[in-house]
C-alpha cells in the first residue's frame, strides 16, 4: 500500500474528531471521483425528445366504477332495472355474476360539465372538475384479467406471467434516476374507509427480471418511510457516519486490491443509504410546507392518507425521484356502491386536484405525466342491487401533465357503458404511450430474458397518439 | 440420424397408438443439447508444468481451452482463501478461526482432500446444496398470491431434500421419487413427501371468478413448466399458448407432458387424529357461526356502529383456529380421468384437439406415437423417460447445476434454458465429460464434487490485476483464467452473521421457524395473524434454510440481497447491490443484535485488550487478521472510545465480509 494512501485512511479512518469538519462530500472530493448513485439508464440518449420527465401514477386500486365517475350513460339510467340486452354479455366472462340474471343500474350520481372544456364528470369530484381542462379522460380502457391480482399484475407488468417487471422499474431502468439522495422508483400507498381492503403485494413493483436495484421501494406513509431509516437508539448519526466512511475507506482499499467495481457500487450505496438517513426525514418533515399547502391537499401530515400522500408525491417529484406509484385501496364495491363510492370521492378528490394544480404553479406539471386510474372498472349490472361486479371491457383513466392534451375526452364506451367501442385503449397501448412521452421508443427497451428480448408491452401496443398535445 | 431416446420409446412399454404425424427437420434435431453426449476423452498435454497443473481431468479441458486462446491460469490461491471459499461453497458457512490457523500450517499434500472430504461429509453440507434445489422447484410455505395460506407441513420436503443430499441419493432416484413417489410406494410416508414436489408451486385462489378448467388448468400448467425448466433445461412453458417461437418444441408437446398428470389428483392426508378433527370442527362452527352473526348487523354503508363491529369481527377471526396439517401430495385416481386438450392461447375456455401423453417429439424418432390417454403409473413412466442414462438433457442439466453452485456460472449460463435461444456451452466437451461421469458413478454429486474441487482449477486465485490479454480475450472470464469471486447469498449472510457472533442455533430440521418481523411490515399481509412467532427465541437464530419461507412476506434481511421471490423456478441467484441492503445492515435489528453478540464474544474471548479483541473480530468474520491500516484504525476508533458493538458491525459491513474470493 502507497505510504500516502495509508496516511490518507489512517486520517479519516474510525476517527471521528479528525472528521468533524470534513462533510461527507467534502471526503468525497477528497478522495478523487465522486461516485455517483444517480445512475443513467440503457435509454441514452433518448430514442426522441421527452415530454415528461416522470411519472405519478396515483393507482385506485380495487376497480373504480367508470359510470360513478367519469363515463356518463344516461341511457343506462333510462334502462335502470331492465335486463341487459343478451347480445351485449353473451359469453362474456363476468366474475361473481356468472348465471345470474343480469339487469341494467343506473349511474348513482348526477354528472355535469365542468371547465371551458365542459368535460362531464360525475358531481362527486367537483375538484377534480375544477381544473377538468388539464385533465385528458381516456374513456375506453379495457383489460383482460377480471381478478384483482391478475388485473394489478397485467395493470403493472404488462403480463399476467410473473416475474415480469414493473412500469416503474422498466423506466427507471430506462431512463435512470435524478436524484442519488432517493431510490429512483418509489411507492406509497394508502387505505380508506369502505368497500373490500384488497391487499396489494410487493410483486407489483417487483423488479422482476430486471436488476433488484430497479425495484420499487416502497415508503411506509405512517411511522417511519422507509424499513431501518433511522439509526439504532443510542447510536448517534456521527458515529454512524464515522463508521460509513471507515467502512467505505476500507471497501475502497479492498477496490484497489481487487478492482472490482462492483465494490465501487457498493461504497456509492453506502453512501446513498446514509443520505437517505437525511433525504428522507427531510422528504416527510411537512413542517416547511405552508398551511396554504396543507389545506389545499386537505392533507395533515403523518396520518397515512391518500391526501398526504400525494403531497409526498409532489416532494418526491421534485427531489428527483422518477417514478412515483400511490396506490388508494378499497374501490371495490361489490354492494353499496353510491355510498361507498362517495367515500371514496371525498378521499380523492381534493387531493387529486390539489397535486395538479401544485404542480402547475411550480411550474412541473409541463414535465410531470400524472395518471389516476385501477385495474378495471365495474359492471352496468347490478350485484345484489346495489353494487357493482368486476369489469374488463370498459373503464376510465385520468391523464395529465407532461405531453398530454388537457380538457378532452378520448374514446367512449358503449351506449350503456360495457364495452369499449370508439378508440379502444388496451393496457399495452396505455404502457407505449407512457413510455413514449418519457422519450422512450417502447419496442426498443428490452431485456434479454430466455434468449428472447422481453419488453414492458410484451408483442402488443400502440402510441395513442389523439390524447398528445 | 438417430434421435438419443429412439431405442427407450421403441422399447416403451405402453402400447404403441398410431402415428402422431410429427416430424422435425435435420436443422431442428441438429441443436447441440438434443444430440447424445460426446463421450469425450480428457485432452493430454506434453509440457512438464501443463502436466503438473491437471490434477483432475476437469483442468484438462479448461486447459486445453486456455491454451487454445494463448491464455494462462491463475496462480494457486492461498490456503487462508480457500478454506473460507470452500467452506461457503459446501456448507454455506464461515470457517472458524482455528480451523483456519490448522488448515494454513497443515504442510501434507492431503490437507485439502481431507479438508473437502471433511465438508461433504458434513450435515451443513446437505442444508446448503438442499437450497440450490430448493431455488430449482421454487419451495415456500404457502400459497402466494392473495391469501397467501400457510402450508404448514411443506417443511418435510425440505428435510427430505436435506436427508437426499446428505445420503447422496443417486440424482435419477431423487427425481422418481418427486415425480412419482406415491406411485413408487403408496404407503412410504417419504415416497409421498417426495411427491409433494407436485405440490410447490404458487396456487392462485380467487374469491371471484370460480371457473374448474381455469384452476386445474393453472395447477398443470405449473406441475408442467417446472419438470421444462427445472429438470430438462428447455422453456416448454413457451408452448403453452403457441409452438415454441425458437425451439422445436410443439404445442402439442405441451399438452402431452400435461397429459402424464390426466389422472393425477391433489390429496390432503390429515396428519391429526379424528378426534382433533372433531374438535377443530366444533370450534371452527361455533365461532363461525357468532362471525355470522356480527357480520349481519354490519351496515352496507358507513354508520357509527359499523367500525365497533369491524373490529369486533376481526377479534373473532383471530380466534379461528389454524388449519388442522395435512401432508399435501398427489395421487392417480384412474376414474378421475380429465382429458387434456391443446388450448388456443393456452385458455382453459378455448379447448381444441385432446391430446395423450408422450415426452418431447424432436427428442423421439419422427411419427412417434403417444403413450396412450391412461396407463398405470403415468408419472413414473415420465420420470424413467427423463432419468434415463440417453437423455441428453438431463444429465447435462445437473451437472451444469453444479458447476454453476462451484463457480457462480454454469458451463451453459442459461441453467434454466439449453434452447437455442439460451447460452452455447463455453465447454461443450467438458460438460459432456462430466455428464457421463454423472451418469457412471450412479448419478452421484459427491464424486462430481470431488472432481471439481480438487481441480487447479478451483483452487485457482482471484487475481485483482487481470492479465491485459485475458481481461481483452474473455472480460466475462468464461474460460476461467481465475477464480470467479462471488458475494454471499442472502442465506450465507444471515448464516455467517449468526456463525461469526456465536449466536447460530445448529438445531436441524422440523417445522420451520417464523421469526419477528417488523410490525409495519407484517400489517401488509392478508392476514397479519398467519404471522405467528415461534415463541422460542432461541429458535429465530436458526440456519435461514429452517426460517418460515413465505411467498408474500420475506425477510427483509433475506430479500434485499436477492433472495428469489419463489414464484418462479429460480435458474441462478442475483448479486444486486443496493442502499436498502446498505440501511438493512447499518440499522436493521437483526445485524444490530449480531454486532452486539459479536463484540461480547470477542470481549468474552480475547480479553481486555483491544488489539487482541481487533484481531480477533478479523479472525472470526473474515478468517485472517487485520492488516496494518485495518488495524490502525480500528484501534484509534476504540480508543477514542467508539463501541465495540459498532465496530463490529462495520465488520459486518466490509466488502470482504459480503464475498468469497
Amino acid at each position: 500500500m502507497r505510504p500516502s494512501l495509508e496516511t490518507d485512511i489512517y486520517r479519516r479512518t474510525f476517527l471521528r474528531q479528525g472528521l468533524s469538519g470534513l462533510g461527507l462530500f467534502a471526503l468525497n472530493s477528497l478522495l478523487g471521483q465522486r461516485l455517483n448513485a444517480a445512475t443513467t439508464g440503457v435509454v441514452n440518449p433518448l430514442h426522441h425528445p421527452a415530454k415528461a420527465k416522470r411519472v405519478i401514477f396515483l393507482y385506485q386500486a380495487g376497480g373504480p366504477s367508470h359510470l360513478e365517475t367519469f363515463d356518463f350513460k344516461p341511457k343506462l339510467a333510462q334502462m335502470n332495472g331492465q335486463p341487459m340486452p343478451e347480445s351485449m354479455t353473451k359469453g362474456q366472462q363476468i366474475a361473481q355474476l356468472q348465471g345470474r340474471p343480469l339487469t341494467c343500474f343506473g349511474p348513482q350520481h348526477s354528472f355535469r360539465r365542468f371547465g371551458k372544456s365542459g368535460q362531464e364528470m360525475c358531481e362527486l369530484f367537483p375538484h377534480i372538475g375544477s381544473v377538468a381542462d388539464d385533465i385528458c379522460i381516456i374513456r375506453s380502457m379495457w383489460t383482460e384479467q377480471i381478478n384483482h391480482d391478475p388485473a394489478h399484475t397485467l395493470m403493472n407488468t404488462g403480463s399476467i406471467i410473473t416475474g415480469r417487471p414493473s412500469m416503474g422499474s422498466w423506466v427507471v431502468y430506462g431512463l435512470g434516476a435524478e436524484t442519488d439522495s432517493l431510490p429512483g422508483f418509489v411507492v406509497l400507498a394508502s387505505a380508506g374507509k369502505g368497500g373490500q381492503m384488497q391487499p396489494i403485494a410487493a410483486r407489483q413493483w417487483s423488479a422482476g427480471i430486471l436488476p433488484s436495484r430497479f425495484q420499487g421501494v416502497k415508503f411506509n406513509s405512517i411511522g417511519n418511510p422507509v424499513l431501518h431509516i433511522e439509526t439504532p437508539a443510542g447510536l448517534s448519526s456521527a458515529t454512524q457516519r464515522d463508521s460509513i466512511e471507515s467502512v467505505n475507506a476500507l471497501n475502497r482499499l479492498e477496490h484497489r486490491a481487487l478492482g472490482d467495481n462492483e465494490i465501487l457500487t457498493r461504497v456509492a450505496q453506502y453512501e446513498m443509504a446514509f443520505r437517505m438517513q437525511s433525504s428522507v426525514p427531510d422528504l416527510v418533515d411537512m413542517r416547511k410546507e405552508p398551511q396554504s399547502i396543507l389545506d389545499l391537499y386537505g392533507a395533515q401530515p403523518g396520518d397515512g392518507s391518500f391526501a398526504s400522500n400525494c403531497l409526498l408525491a409532489r416532494r418526491l417529484a421534485e427531489r428527483g425521484v422518477r417514478f412515483i406509484q400511490l396506490y388508494h385501496r378499497d374501490w371495490d364495491h361489490h354492494s353499496g356502491v353510491k355510498s361507498n363510492v362517495a367515500i371514496k370521492a371525498r378521499e380523492t378528490d381534493q387531493a387529486t386536484a390539489a397535486l395538479l394544480t401544485d404542480l402547475k404553479q411550480r411550474g412541473m406539471l409541463d414535465d410531470t405525466l400524472v395518471v389516476w386510474g385501477g385495474e378495471f372498472g365495474r359492471t352496468p349490472m347490478s350485484q345484489g342491487g346495489d353494487g357493482r361486479d368486476h369489469h374488463i371491457r370498459g373503464f376510465s383513466f385520468l391523464v395529465a401533465g407532461g405531453g398530454i392534451k388537457g380538457g378532452i375526452s378520448y374514446g367512449s364506451t358503449d351506449e350503456l357503458g360495457y364495452a369499449a367501442e370508439d378508440n379502444p385503449v388496451a393496457v399495452p397501448d396505455f404502457h407505449a404511450t407512457m413510455l413514449h412521452l418519457l422519450g422512450i421508443d417502447h419496442k426498443r427497451l428490452t431485456v434479454k430474458f430466455q434468449g428472447l428480448d422481453a419488453r414492458l408491452t410484451g408483442i402488443a401496443g400502440e402510441v395513442v397518439t389523439g390524447i398528445l398535445a | 440420424m438417430l434421435p438419443a431416446l429412439a431405442l427407450l420409446a421403441a422399447s416403451c412399454f405402453c402400447a404403441a397408438g398410431a402415428p402422431s404425424g410429427d416430424t422435425y427437420t435435420a436443422a431442428e434435431r441438429r441443436h447441440w443439447a438434443f444430440q447424445p453426449r460426446a463421450h469425450p476423452t480428457s485432452p493430454s498435454f506434453v509440457p512438464q508444468t501443463d502436466r503438473q497443473w491437471v490434477r483432475t481431468p476437469v483442468d484438462a479441458f479448461i486447459l486445453a481451452r486456455l491454451r487454445k486462446e494463448g491464455l494462462k491460469p491463475a496462480s494457486p490461491a492461498s490456503p487462508r482463501t480457500l478454506i473460507r471459499r470452500v467452506y461457503f461453497d459446501l456448507t454455506g458457512l464461515p470457517p472458524p478461526p482455528e480451523e483456519v490457523e490448522r488448515f494454513v500450517q497443515d504442510r501434507s499434500q492431503d490437507a485439502w482432500p481431507h479438508l473437502v472430504e471433511r465438508l461433504l461429509d458434513s450435515p451443513e453440507y446437505a442444508e446448503r446444496w438442499a437450497q440450490h434445489w430448493l431455488d430449482v422447484v421454487r419451495f415456500a410455505e404457502s400459497d402466494g398470491f392473495e391469501y397467501d395460506t400457510h402450508r404448514s407441513e411443506a417443511w418435510r420436503y425440505r428435510d427430505y431434500v436435506i436427508r437426499s443430499i446428505r445420503e447422496d441419493k443417486p440424482y435419477d432416484q431423487f427425481v422418481r421419487e418427486q415425480l412419482a413417489g406415491d406411485e413408487i410406494d403408496p404407503k412410504n410416508d417419504e415416497m409421498l413427501v417426495a411427491a409433494g414436489f407436485h405440490r410447490l408451486g404458487p396456487l392462485r385462489k380467487n374469491a371471484g371468478n370460480q371457473d374448474a378448467a381455469y384452476n386445474r388448468n393453472e395447477i398443470l400448467v405449473e406441475m408442467t413448466n417446472v419438470i421444462g425448466s427445472g429438470l430438462l433445461g428447455i422453456t416448454i412453458g413457451c408452448a403453452r399458448c403457441h409452438d415454441h417461437k425458437l425451439d422445436p418444441i410443439r404445442q402439442k408437446d405441451y399438452y402431452r407432458i400435461q397429459a402424464f398428470f390426466a389422472t393425477t389428483h391433489q390429496r390432503d392426508i390429515p396428519l391429526s387424529s379424528p378426534e382433533q378433527q372433531a374438535e377443530w370442527k366444533k370450534k371452527t362452527a361455533a365461532i363461525e357461526a357468532e362471525l355470522k352473526s356480527l357480520r349481519a348487523k354490519l351496515k352496507p354503508f358507513p354508520a357509527p356502529d359499523n367500525e365497533g363491529l369491524e373490529k369486533q369481527i376481526a377479534e373473532k377471526e383471530a380466534e379461528l383456529p389454524p388449519p388442522l396439517p395435512v401432508l399435501q401430495t398427489v395421487e392417480d385416481r384412474p376414474g378421475e380421468y380429465i382429458a387434456v386438450h391443446v388450448l388456443a392461447r393456452g385458455d382453459s375456455a378455448q379447448p381444441g384437439e385432446k391430446v395423450g401423453m408422450r415426452p418431447i417429439g424432436v427428442l423421439l424418432p419422427d411419427d412417434a406415437p403417444e403413450w396412450g390417454d391412461q396407463i398405470p403409473s403415468p408419472r413414473l413412466a415420465l420420470a424413467k423417460w427423463i432419468t434415463d442414462r440417453a437423455n441428453p438433457l438431463t444429465a447435462r442439466v445437473m451437472v451444469n447445476r453444479i458447476w454453476q453452485n462451484h463457480f457462480g456460472t454454469g458451463i451453459v449460463s442459461t441453467p434454466n434454458d439449453f434452447g437455442r435461444m439460451g447460452s452455447r456451452p463455453s465447454h461443450p466437451e467438458l460438460l459432456d465429460w462430466l455428464a457421463d461421469q454423472f451418469v457412471e458413478c450412479g448419478f452421484r454429486m459427491k464424486p462430481l464434487h470431488r472432481l471439481i474441487l480438487l481441480s487447479s482449477t478451483y483452487q485457482q486465485d482471484y487475481i485483482a490485476q487481470a492479465p491485459r490479454d485475458a481481461m481483452e480475450k474473455d472480460p466475462e472470464n468464461k474460460l476461467l483464467w481465475r477464480f470467479p469471486r462471488r458475494r454471499l447469498s442472502a442465506e450465507e449472510l444471515r448464516d455467517a452473521m449468526l456463525a461469526t457472533s456465536g449466536r447460530l442455533n445448529p438445531q436441524r430440521g422440523g417445522p420451520s421457524v417464523i421469526v419477528p418481523i417488523e410490525p409495519a411490515l407484517v400489517k401488509l399481509i392478508y392476514n397479519p395473524a398467519q404471522w405467528a412467532v415461534n415463541p422460542d427465541p432461541n429458535q429465530f437464530n436458526r440456519r435461514s434454510i429452517y426460517v418460515f419461507h413465505k411467498r408474500n412476506l420475506r425477510l427483509p434481511l433475506l430479500e434485499v440481497f436477492d433472495s428469489p421471490d419463489m414464484q418462479l423456478s429460480c435458474p441462478r441467484r442475483e448479486q444486486s447491490t443496493h442502499a436498502l441492503q446498505a440501511l438493512e445492515l447499518l440499522n436493521g435489528e437483526f445485524s444490530n443484535a449480531m454486532a452486539r453478540a459479536l463484540a461480547e464474544r470477542v470481549a468474552r474471548e480475547a480479553g481486555p485488550r483491544t488489539d487482541l479483541q481487533v484481531d480477533r473480530a478479523f479472525r472470526l468474520a473474515l478468517g485472517r487478521g487485520p492488516n496494518a491500516a485495518e488495524k490502525q484504525a480500528a484501534l484509534r476508533y476504540l480508543a477514542d472510545g467508539g463501541p465495540l458493538s459498532e465496530f463490529a458491525l462495520a465488520i459486518f459491513l466490509l466488502n470482504d465480509f459480503l464475498y468469497a474470493n
